[in-house]
């Protein structure tokens, strides 16, 4: 799960105001520091997530999600979502939603197939939807970077003071 | 909610002070609260306290653990997490003396305990390069004191302890179940989007639950970051926050996941697997059955999975700002495609 970018420029300028601006000690470093939150309160108003990797994320989802029920049409339908003209014209958090919505349509159809003799076209459904699955998550790992754990756990560690988490 | 902010150790500190002197009965002087930054669930603080006891003086530096209402685990409980300590005192397992709980968040706003402070360095799983974290003498040394502390928690007799209240599954048929649907509940909470690798998961682990070969005290947490070390001698295991009864395999399942080695082919950095079979089994008589160890890795990794979920809920919904809860919430397609690949070897 993201984080709202709404909720995540709030907490990095009250991390900032909270937690690293009264302990810089260096004055320029300080007034930067300022800077960083003067610069966030204005592109606040002016982001929202990429919308071009949200819609291939939909469109993914809708592709596997056709060709599950091409293989097995008695599997339970799905609720409506939204029509190709909505997805041309929908918002990053509409297209947020609808990953969302397909995400647990193919929920459903994973819980469906394994409740069903794994044989045959239900056998087939399964390993498109496995297949799916990976292929998404592989997709993801792309925008997802290495975190900064070992850096961050060597900035706040050391000593006792860290001896008592 | 409470109107005590359990963030500031001033505020926190006159409270704890009136409390201290009804448990001595008597004066006891509170030195200044020192909170430490690190953890993500429960606050903790340090403060150096002098009373008197059976006209003794007594000075300690002791640990004030609060379970805030913005935490992850929040509504939290002291008491299961004391009285382990408490009932493990002397035993095999390394742990703080216990002095001091409350479940009444009207006292601190906030369930704590107060704890020995015990010296030492928490060796953490992520390291800069993903290589290894210790040397091959401090690996052994330490993995060979892991382990037995491991299995003497394992084997401590529970039922006539105070530990034996701390609740969990006692039936060898319902520890998985109940923290499958333990983990299902959290996750369901954490996120309304559903994630078909979990949805998955959870399907998998229902339809291959073990039966227990024998209940124990489970720590939940057991791994690297959550012991001390000084000197070479592991001296206190810390974090008893998600204590239970159950199937001791889940304690050896989790301290396999990939996400507390990184790189190294060591488990938490420590050993390989069949070490920690061969000894485990050597120290406490139980077999380890492979299939059944795989079984909870797994499902360690979808605990993982679910904690994560828990990080970026709490940030976004608690004003908890630790940045590095939203940042556990961008390495959910990392921690998914573990899931993946583990599933795949247990299965």
């Amino acid at each position: 799960m993201n984080n709202s970018l709404e909720r995540l420029i709030a907490g990095i300028i009250a991390t900032l105001r909270t937690d690293v601006i009264p302990n810089v000690t260096d004055a320029y470093a300080r007034g930067q520091a300022i800077g960083v939150i003067d610069l966030l309160n204005n592109i606040a108003p002016r982001l929202e997530w990429a919308r071009a990797p949200l819609a291939e994320a939909v469109r993914q989802r809708r592709e596997a999600v056709c060709a599950v029920r091409a293989l097995v049409p008695q599997a339970p339908a799905g609720a409506e979502g939204l029509s190709e003209q909505a997805i041309a014209a929908a918002s990053a958090a509409e297209l947020a939603a609808e990953r969302d919505r397909l995400d647990g349509e193919i929920s459903d159809l994973i819980a469906w197939t394994q409740s069903e003799s794994s044989r045959g076209d239900v056998a087939a459904a399964t390993a498109l939807l496995r297949q799916h699955v990976h292929d998404e998550l592989a997709r993801d790992m792309k925008l997802t970077r290495k975190p900064l754990f070992a850096e961050i756990s060597k900035a706040t560690g050391g000593g006792p003071a860290k001896s008592q988490n | 909610m409470s109107l005590i902010d359990t963030f500031d150790g001033d505020s926190v500190r006159s409270r704890l002070l009136a409390y201290l002197r009804e448990r001595v009965g008597g004066d006891i002087e509170v030195g200044p609260l020192q909170r430490y930054t690190v953890g993500f669930s429960w606050l903790t603080f340090g403060f150096a306290a002098k009373w008197s006891e059976g006209g003794a003086r007594v000075e300690r530096d002791l640990i004030l653990r609060l379970g805030p209402p913005s935490g992850i685990f929040a509504p939290y409980r002291a008491r299961p997490e004391f009285l382990t300590l408490q009932s493990l005192a002397g035993s095999g397992v390394p742990v703080p003396r216990a002095y001091w709980w409350c479940d009444d968040v009207a006292v601190l706003g906030a369930p704590f305990f107060v704890c020995e402070f015990v010296m030492g360095d928490a060796p953490v799983p992520w390291t800069a390069d993903g290589g290894a974290a210790f040397d091959e003498a401090t690996r052994r040394n330490l993995g060979d004191q892991f382990i037995a502390a491991l299995a003497a928690l394992h084997n401590f007799a529970w039922r006539n302890a105070a530990v034996a209240g701390i609740g969990g599954a006692t039936d060898p048929a319902q520890t998985a179940p109940a923290q499958i649907a333990f983990w299902e509940e959290r996750m369901r909470q954490w996120s309304s989007r559903r994630y078909p690798m979990l949805e998955w998961a959870l399907l998998w682990f229902r339809a291959h639950a073990p039966k227990a070969q024998r209940i124990t005290v489970v720590h939940g947490d057991y791994r690297i970051g959550n012991f001390l070390e000084l000197d070479g001698r592991i001296s206190a295991i810390l974090d008893w926050e998600l204590v239970h009864l159950g199937d001791p395999m889940e304690d050896l399942g989790w301290i396999c996941l990939q996400a507390w080695r990184g790189r190294s082919p060591y488990m938490c950095h420590l050993f390989t697997r069949e070490e920690l079979k061969d000894k485990y089994e050597a120290l406490t008589g139980a077999a380890v059955d492979l299939a059944v160890l795989h079984y909870w890795e797994a499902f360690g990794t979808f605990k993982l999975a679910v904690m994560h979920l828990g990080a970026s809920f709490c940030f976004e919904t608690r004003d908890f700002n630790d940045l590095r809860m939203a940042g556990m919430g961008f390495q959910m397609p990392r921690m998914l495609l573990q899931l993946e690949s583990v599933l795949e070897r247990a299965a």
